[in-house]
C-alpha cells in the first residue's frame, strides 16, 4: 500500500543572486513500512525534500510544483488546522542535531509529555507519563531517567530520547535527517539498530536522509542518490550500491572508506561540490562539468531516465 | 619500517591525566577522573600515526598533552629528544613552532573576524617570520598547497564565505604554514561529508609524503585511520589497549574494545556477498 507518493516536485529558494533550484521534479513512492534512503552530500537538496515534505521550508522557498499525497491526500493543499493534525501525529521528523536541541531547562521527559499532550490534549499528564516509560523502555533509556535534565544525559540517550519523541505519537511515518551524524561509531551502531528494530516492530515507514552511505546502506530498502537537486539514481539498495550504473553514484560511492578500503568502482576522484548553482542551464545535466563518461552530446540535450531493471533507474543518456 | 636508524619524533612513557569532577556545588567531594592513564607510545619521524578510540576515550586529552596545551599528572612527554614539561620562554616558543594543531572542527576553530589571508598569517606574525611581503608569499603557498587556489581569490574572504570543506583547508594551510615538523590532526574531518571528508585524507597524506611531516591523526573512525595510517593504537577509556600495523590490527584485532569498534563500523556485508557472489 502506497503511504507516501510524491510527484514532480519542484522547490526553489530566492536568493539575492536570483532563484536556486533546491529540489528538481522529484518524485517518489514510498510503502507501508518501507525506507527509503536519501543519500546525496551537503547542499544537493536532501534536507529540502524532508522540510518540504511536512512543510516547514523557510520564508523564502517556494514550492514551484508537484504533489505530496499522503493516504491519497495533498499535503501541499493542506490548511494549517489539517498541518497540525498530521505533522508529529502521521509524519513525524528527527531534525538535524536535533539532540543538541533539548531545552536546557527543562526535563526531557517533561518535553516528551508535552508533545504528546499538544497533539492529544484528552490525554492526562499522568497517562502521558505512562506512555512515556514505554518509549524510554522501547529506545533503551532507564526509566529512572525520564526526568533528568538534557545534559545529565549522554550524548547517545539525548539522541535516543529524541527517537522516543518522534515515536510518541505513533507516526505512520518518521523522516530521519542525519540522525546518526557526529555521534561515534558505536553510538552511531546502537542508534541504527535500535531504528531498525522500531520500524520492524511498529511497521512505520521511514525516509532516511543522510551523507553516510554505509549507513543508508544499512537501514534502507531503497536508495534514491541526489545531486544538485535532482534525483539521479534509484533503485533498490543491492542494485543501486553493488550495480551503480550513473557515474556520479559511482563516483561517490568511490569516495566511502571502508575496513577493506576504497570502494572499487573505477579509479576516479571524489566528486567535487554539487551545490546547487543559480546559474545552471534548465534541462542539461548538472554532472556534465565532472563526468568522466560524458559525451558530446551530452552538452545540449536533458539527461533521459534509463530503466535499468523494473526498480532501477538512473538519470543519464549512456549508463547501461 | 623499513628504515634502520629508528629515531622517534615522539616519546611518550607513563603518562598520566586525571580531572576532578566536582559532583555537588553543595559537598565538597570530588571524583577524579582518570583520562589518560599510564600511556606509552612512540611515534617515528614521518609517520601517518593514528589515535582510535570511541567519544570519552581520552584520545583528544592525549593529543592536548602533547601539544602542551594541558598539565599533565605524571610520566614524561619527549619531542625530538626535549623534556616538554617545564618549557618556557624562547624553547617553548620554539617547541610550538615546530608541532601544530588542526582542530576537529573548522565551523568554530576559525576566528570569523578574521578573514582568510590574516587567519594564516598570524602565525607568522606571532612568530616574527619574514616581512609583510615575505608572508604574504608563504601564506600563499600554504593556502595552494591546501588546495585552495589561486589564494588571492580566498585571502579576503571571511570563514562564513567558506564551505565545510574549505574552512578545514584553510585551517590545514594555517597549522603548516610554519612548516611544522608534526601535527595533530583531532577528527578534522567529523563536520563534514564523506565525500569531501576524502578529498581532505588525500590532501594530508600528500602533504604527510611530500614535506616529510609526522601526523597523529586522532579519529574514531577505523576505516579512515586504515586509509592513512600505518601504524594505529586504540585507546579505549585512558589506556592503549593495543597497538601495531593498521592493517595487522584490523584484520586480526587482539582485544574485545577493538573487535566492538571494527563491528560498529558501517559496512556494506550484503554488497560485499553480492559481489563475491558474481
Amino acid at each position: 500500500m502506497t503511504l507516501l507518493q510524491v510527484n514532480n516536485l519542484s522547490i526553489a529558494y530566492q536568493t539575492r543572486t536570483g532563484t536556486a533550484l533546491a529540489v528538481d521534479d522529484v518524485s517518489f513512492a514510498l510503502d507501508k513500512g518501507k525506507s527509503l534512503g536519501i543519500v546525496g552530500e551537503s547542499g544537493c537538496g536532501k534536507t529540502t525534500i524532508g522540510m518540504g515534505l511536512l512543510r516547514l521550508l523557510p520564508d523564502n522557498a517556494l514550492i514551484k510544483q508537484g504533489a505530496v499525497l499522503f493516504k491519497g491526500s495533498d499535503i501541499l493543499e493542506f490548511s494549517t488546522a489539517a498541518l497540525q493534525d498530521l505533522r508529529w501525529k502521521k509524519i513525524s521528523m528527527i531534525f538535524q542535531a536535533a539532540m543538541n536541541a533539548w531545552n536546557p531547562v527543562q526535563r526531557v521527559g517533561d518535553q516528551i509529555i508535552e508533545a504528546i499532550r499538544i497533539h492529544d490534549p484528552g490525554i492526562s499528564r499522568d497517562k502521558a507519563k505512562l506512555e512515556v516509560e514505554k518509549l524510554y523502555e522501547m529506545v533503551d533509556i532507564p526509566t529512572n531517567r525520564i526526568f533528568d535534565y538534557p545534559h545529565e544525559y549522554s550524548g547517545g540517550m539525548k539522541q535516543r530520547a529524541i527517537i522516543a519523541m518522534a515515536l510518541s505519537c505513533r507516526p505512520d511515518l518518521i523522516i530521519a535527517d542525519e540522525p546518526s551524524t557526529a555521534l561515534d561509531v558505536i553510538v552511531q551502531d546502537q542508534i541504527i539498530k535500535k531504528i531498525k528494530a522500531i520500524q520492524k516492530k511498529f511497521n512505520i515507514a521511514i525516509i532516511f536522509i543522510s551523507h553516510d552511505i554505509g549507513v543508508v546502506a544499512d537501514v534502507c530498502h531503497d536508495i534514491m542518490v541526489m545531486y544538485k537537486g535532482r534525483i539521479v539514481e534509484t533503485g533498490k539498495r543491492e542494485e543501486v550500491f553493488v550495480e551503480p550504473v550513473h557515474p556520479y553514484t559511482k563516483s561517490l560511492l568511490s569516495s566511502y572508506l571502508t575496513l577493506d578500503g576504497v570502494l572499487e568502482f573505477q579509479n576516479e576522484s571524489a566528486p567535487k561540490s554539487c551545490l546547487t548553482s543559480t546559474d545552471q542551464a534548465p534541462g542539461t545535466c548538472g554532472f556534465l562539468p565532472n563526468c568522466p563518461q560524458a559525451e558530446p552530446s551530452c552538452a545540449s540535450e536533458a539527461p533521459q531516465w534509463q530503466a535499468i531493471s523494473e526498480t532501477h533507474k538512473a538519470l543519464c543518456r549512456f549508463c547501461k | 619500517m623499513s628504515s634502520s636508524s629508528r629515531s622517534p619524533i615522539l616519546q611518550v612513557e607513563d603518562l598520566l591525566k586525571t580531572y576532578r569532577t566536582d559532583r555537588s556545588l553543595i559537598k565538597r567531594s570530588s571524583v577524579k577522573l582518570t583520562a589518560v592513564n599510564r600511556i606509552s607510545l612512540e611515534i617515528e619521524r614521518g609517520e601517518f600515526f593514528g589515535l582510535v578510540g570511541a567519544s570519552g576515550s581520552g584520545k583528544t586529552t592525549l593529543g592536548r598533552l602533547i601539544l602542551k596545551l594541558e598539565p599533565f599528572d605524571a610520566g614524561s612527554i619527549r619531542f625530538n629528544d626535549l623534556q616538554i614539561h617545564g618549557l618556557k620562554g624562547s624553547k617553548l616558543k620554539a617547541f610550538r613552532r615546530q608541532i601544530q594543531l588542526i582542530p576537529q572542527d573548522p565551523y568554530q576553530s576559525l576566528n570569523p573576524y578574521l578573514s582568510v589571508f590574516d587567519t594564516i598569517a598570524e602565525p607568522l606574525i606571532i612568530h616574527r617570520m619574514g616581512n609583510p611581503g615575505e608572508r604574504k608569499v608563504r601564506a600563499r603557498d600554504a593556502l595552494e598547497a591546501a588546495g585552495l587556489s589561486p589564494a588571492d581569490d580566498f585571502f579576503p574572504r571571511y570563514p562564513h564565505q567558506l564551505s565545510g570543506g574549505q574552512r578545514q583547508r584553510a585551517a590545514i594551510a594555517r597549522a603548516m604554514v610554519l612548516k611544522p615538523e608534526f601535527v595533530v590532526a583531532d577528527e578534522p574531518t567529523s563536520m563534514l561529508d564523506a565525500s569531501i571528508s576524502f578529498t581532505i585524507f588525500k590532501l594530508l597524506s600528500e602533504i604527510q609524503k611530500q614535506k616529510k611531516v609526522t601526523f597523529l591523526f586522532i579519529t574514531h573512525d577505523l576505516a579512515a585511520a586504515r586509509f592513512l595510517c600505518n601504524r594505529i593504537a586504540v585507546i579505549n577509556q585512558g589506556e592503549i589497549v593495543e597497538s601495531g600495523p593498521t592493517l595487522d590490527i584490523i584484520e586480526n584485532p587482539q582485544t574485545e574494545y577493538t573487535k566492538s569498534l571494527i563491528q560498529a563500523q558501517p559496512s556494506f556485508s550484503f554488497a560485499q556477498k553480492a559481489a563475491a557472489a558474481t
